[in-house]
């Protein structure tokens, strides 16, 4: 194994506002690498970064050893990238998107029109071969950007929220895809806010806010560093209730928002038994996940 | 040098120019017509309807003067609407650049491609109208071979401006002062419905500033055969400024869609 993509002392700005601030970063070949945030928090300029389309303000940051600032050409045609935003064709039918962005890397005509055919079969979209774009729901101009971003064979697949807006179906369809991928050797990044798509998905991943990292590592070692492996969410307390919680919880780690109460502990029955005489109106016992841990450190105010 | 002027142009750009073709080939229905009826219906109205009260103008019939005018004046209006308008959309509502630039092609590429893709339509606007006034006999020069080749370097020059303009244009009403304030003045006093010396003399002079003076200038000197004695002087004018206006184009979009 070794680096495919790293990133030293990167940093972003748009005049004053800092918006990737020297993070340092080195991705795997083969790996599938995940970048967690916040909206605004960085994600998608260091995405946007890798692809080309942002300049890097300082630090550096290479594909395969190739400097983006210097051969911006070069870099791109190691990647594939699915944007954020819809950004198909939408004056061309499906398979007309697909051999219009092969020319745009110099694919020859036969290995675009055969990759185009494979293409739309494993993303289901080849009963839309001669459908314009904008009578693709949603899931399939998703399914289809993800199949764009295979056209010129890459090394490295970009994907910037790649399920956002996406049904659960459609999600679930994404995400067996994008495993297949990471079996055939292919190094993937992707951006999201969705923990339990980062928890699944993830060899490795960081968690960004205010275009920092703020915690890195392997999505099951990152849960670990929460103590307990287990919460008790209390819902509805107010002041009176929260009174004659406090005696019994106090012992653990326990965290307040609104009218909830978070219980982090190994040994949650206990205290669920003695919380049953107050007669709660919701209590809920769950494994800790990266949710928890990323509320824990970016805090519960709401972003933007 | 042509690196520093022009940076990063590729080859690519032709793969941009593909994409416009194959677009324009599902317009094929739309857009086949009107480039013939357009100019049938300047040359029946103004030609010979108005022109029927109109003195000969250097020599010529009313409806022989305008006739290359109006060759002229569509290597402005086709690179204008596509690389103006259909730019802004692209570039604003569609995002067809950002996808574009995702892959191996640079802005500039893209910039190129719909700089070539205004020269083609202007050429193919530009053939249509030919056809027209061959047909009613008012090309008077075998020299009119040479017009394709004004064409192209009116067209790049056309292209490169409207270019320019929207990348500086907050949203896509602000090309309504491009058509108001730069296209329609030149299109009526770019010396092509009269000739530019009616014109008071600080308004000949200000039309040497015309883009489209000197196009229509060249463009009638071949369609007429009649060769006007600046001919070579307004052919090096179009490239000149053509030259820098592509340059142009190219850092304000490249300013406008990367930061």
């Amino acid at each position: 194994m070794s680096a495919i993509i790293v990133g030293e002392k990167l940093t972003k700005k748009y005049n004053r506002l800092v918006a990737v601030d020297s993070v340092d970063f080195s991705i795997e070949e083969g790996e599938l690498f995940g970048f967690l945030g916040p909206n605004g928090a960085g994600k998608t300029t260091i995405m946007k970064m890798i692809y080309c389309f942002v300049y890097v303000t300082s630090g550096k940051l290479t594909v395969k050893g190739i400097d983006v600032m210097e051969n911006p050409r070069k870099v791109k045609e190691l990647l594939g990238v699915v944007p954020q935003e819809d950004n198909i064709d939408p004056d061309l039918t499906t398979y007309e998107n697909l051999i219009t962005y092969s020319r745009y890397y110099g694919i020859p005509k036969k290995v675009a029109q055969r990759r185009a055919g494979e293409l739309l079969e494993l993303f289901s979209l080849d009963m839309k071969n001669t459908t314009p774009v904008e009578h693709l729901s949603g899931g399939m101009k998703r399914r289809l950007i993800l199949a764009r971003g295979l056209i010129n064979d890459p090394q490295v697949l970009i994907l910037d929220e790649p399920t956002t807006g996406l049904d659960p179906q459609a999600r679930h369809l994404v995400w067996q895809k994008l495993r297949e991928l990471k079996r055939r050797g292919i190094t993937i990044l992707l951006t999201t806010h969705y923990m339990d798509e980062a928890s699944y998905l993830c060899d490795r991943l960081v968690m960004i806010d205010h275009g920092e990292f703020i915690a890195e590592g392997a999505p099951g070692k990152l849960v670990s560093q929460i103590p307990g492996k287990m919460v008790v969410e209390l819902q509805e307390i107010d002041e009176a209730l929260f009174e004659k919680i406090e005696p019994i919880v106090g012992g653990n780690t326990y965290e307040r928002y609104g009218d909830s109460v978070y219980i982090f502990t190994d040994q949650p029955k206990p205290i669920i038994e003695e919380l049953s005489e107050l007669n709660l109106p919701r209590v809920i016992e769950r494994y800790t996940d990266l949710e928890d841990l990323f509320l824990k450190l970016t805090g519960r105010s709401l972003r933007e | 040098m042509i690196n520093i002027l022009f940076p990063n142009v590729s080859g690519r750009a032709f793969s941009v120019l593909l994409r416009h073709r194959d677009v324009f080939k599902k317009m094929l229905k739309t857009q086949l017509i009107p480039p013939f009826l357009d100019p049938l219906f300047y040359l029946l109205g103004m030609g010979y309807g108005l022109g029927a009260m109109i003195r000969d103008i250097e020599g010529y019939s009313y409806v022989e003067f305008i006739a290359p005018a109006l060759v002229a004046s569509a290597m402005m209006t086709a690179p204008s609407y596509e690389c103006g308008i259909g730019g802004y959309v692209r570039l604003y509502y569609q995002k067809t650049w950002d996808a574009m630039i995702a892959t191996p092609l640079s802005i500039e590429d893209v910039v190129t491609g719909e700089i070539l893709y205004g020269i083609s339509r202007a050429l193919l606007q530009t053939t249509a109208i030919l056809i027209v006034i061959v047909l009613f006999g008012l090309v008077k020069s075998p020299l009119a071979i040479f017009v394709p080749f004004v064409c192209v370097l009116g067209g790049a020059m056309f292209g490169s401006i409207a270019l320019s303009y929207i990348s500086r244009i907050p949203n896509i009403n602000y090309i309504d002062y491009y058509f108001t304030l730069v296209m329609t003045p030149m299109f009526i006093f770019a010396g092509t419905f009269f000739p530019v010396t009616q014109l008071p003399e600080w308004a000949q002079k200000a039309a040497f500033f015309m883009p489209l003076y000197h196009v229509v200038l060249v463009t009638r000197s071949f369609v007429t055969g009649d060769i006007h004695p600046d001919l070579w002087q307004s052919i090096v004018w179009i490239i000149i400024v053509g030259a820098f206006f592509f340059g142009l184009s190219l850092r304000l979009i490249r300013s406008r869609v990367m930061h």
